[in-house]
């Protein structure tokens, strides 16, 4: 009786103490690995944008440097019909659901309109994609372009108040996003 | 004469050892943060994925192997103990087996409370324990951006079922009670109500 007592007091160490201290023994030199695994950290580096990621900046920031690749407006429906050019920064595939925010002049920080996507896109690893992004003016904005910008052929925007959903995120961001020179004008 | 079984523990028992099968395929409690994060999560077995990257965590490999260990050990003796409970030496197999089903049920749920509120304190959002939410995550984070993510997490029915093992495997306890009882009848000759009550003057 007494050593099937002993043989499973034995068993409950052997269970409780072996995978720890196995485990432990195998990471002695890397305790970190024990809960911050290699995956996890090549994940991260990939985000950071670091050189072993290769990967490109932001699409925020791309937006903010290269600006729209290309503007049509049709003054009849007051729609600006804006295409930039975007590379995925994560590592893995991400469809861009939906966008959306209030377009501004910059030089007097005036809300000409609303912005929406107009269709999801679908933004693959390592490959540019194309988006584009409708802009509706209001009656406002309209009469703000024809009095404050008379005679210019473009107007400096950014989008501001933006909300992104991609994949299942949401992203409503603080910070403008500068879309450039748009040839806003009625002439 | 009849050979004793303890049913309770027969059923404690062969749930465990089923269960230890189903976790390998069925998570107690998983979470998924759309298009972000997914985690399957049992004591006996876990996966993650970050990006849809699978990775595993070393410290909690090493104690799903625990749990795992634990449980198999535990429907193992409780099986020998369930069909041999007169002998001897049963009281230390049930004493081994019945307690770790519960208690291992009674750790996973501590701990995912204790989680929930670590992060809550330390990152400052909170993750859903059952039922659907919106995680946000703090701006310090996010370099001012405002970013939230769909979390659903829940129990599946496997969780359910732990705790009708844990629970059988506590009636196999009290049921031995019982069947000890039986077993030892008592020596002396039963008095008889007549006999032990006293009769009444007149």
């Amino acid at each position: 009786m007494e050593k099937v007592r002993l043989a499973l007091i034995l068993i409950t160490v052997a269970i409780v103490v072996g995978p720890p201290l196995g485990i432990l023994l195998a990471y002695q030199n890397n305790l970190l690995g024990l809960i911050v695994p290699s995956e996890i950290e090549q994940i991260m580096n990939s985000l950071d944008g670091s050189p072993e990621g290769d990967n490109q900046t932001n699409p925020i920031d791309q937006i903010n440097q290269t600006g729209p690749v290309d503007v049509q407006y049709d003054p009849a429906t007051l729609t600006a019909t804006i295409t930039f050019q975007l590379q995925n920064p994560a590592p893995i595939d991400v469809t861009l659901n939906s966008l959306s925010g209030t377009v501004r002049c910059d030089d007097h920080v005036f809300p000409l309109g609303t912005a929406s996507l107009k269709s999801p896109v679908q933004l693959t690893v390592g490959k540019p994609a194309t988006v584009t992004v409708i802009v509706v003016l209001t009656q406002q904005g309209r009469d703000h372009i024809q009095t404050a910008h008379e005679g210019q052929a473009t107007t400096k925007v950014s989008l501001v108040d933006s909300t992104i959903n991609a994949g299942g995120m949401t992203i409503r961001l603080a910070n403008p996003i500068s879309i450039g020179e748009v040839p806003l004008s009625f002439h | 004469m009849r050979t004793k079984i303890n049913w309770f523990g027969l059923a404690g028992g062969s749930l465990t050892i089923a269960i230890v099968a189903a976790s390998f395929f069925i998570p107690w409690w998983s979470i998924n943060v759309e298009g972000f994060l997914h985690a399957d999560i049992s004591p006996l077995h876990s996966n993650f994925s970050l990006l849809e990257e699978q990775f595993t965590v070393p410290l909690i490999t090493a104690l799903t192997t625990v749990g795992l260990l634990s449980f198999v050990a535990s429907g193992i003796v409780m099986l020998i103990y369930s069909v041999l409970p007169a002998k001897p030496y049963s009281k230390h197999l049930l004493g081994f087996a019945y307690k770790k089903p519960l208690i291992t049920l009674v750790l996973f749920v501590i701990t995912l409370f204790a989680v929930s509120t670590i992060i809550q304190t330390i990152l400052g959002f909170s993750f859903p324990l059952s039922g659907s939410a919106t995680l946000e995550i703090p701006e310090s984070f996010t370099r001012g951006a405002n970013v939230s993510f769909l979390a659903t997490s829940g129990f599946s029915w496997l969780f359910w079922l732990v705790a009708v093992a844990a629970g059988s495997c506590i009636a196999a306890r009290i049921y031995h009670k019982k069947l000890t009882v039986v077993e030892q009848p008592s020596k002396e000759p039963q008095k008889t109500a007549e006999t032990t009550q006293p009769t009444a003057p007149g």
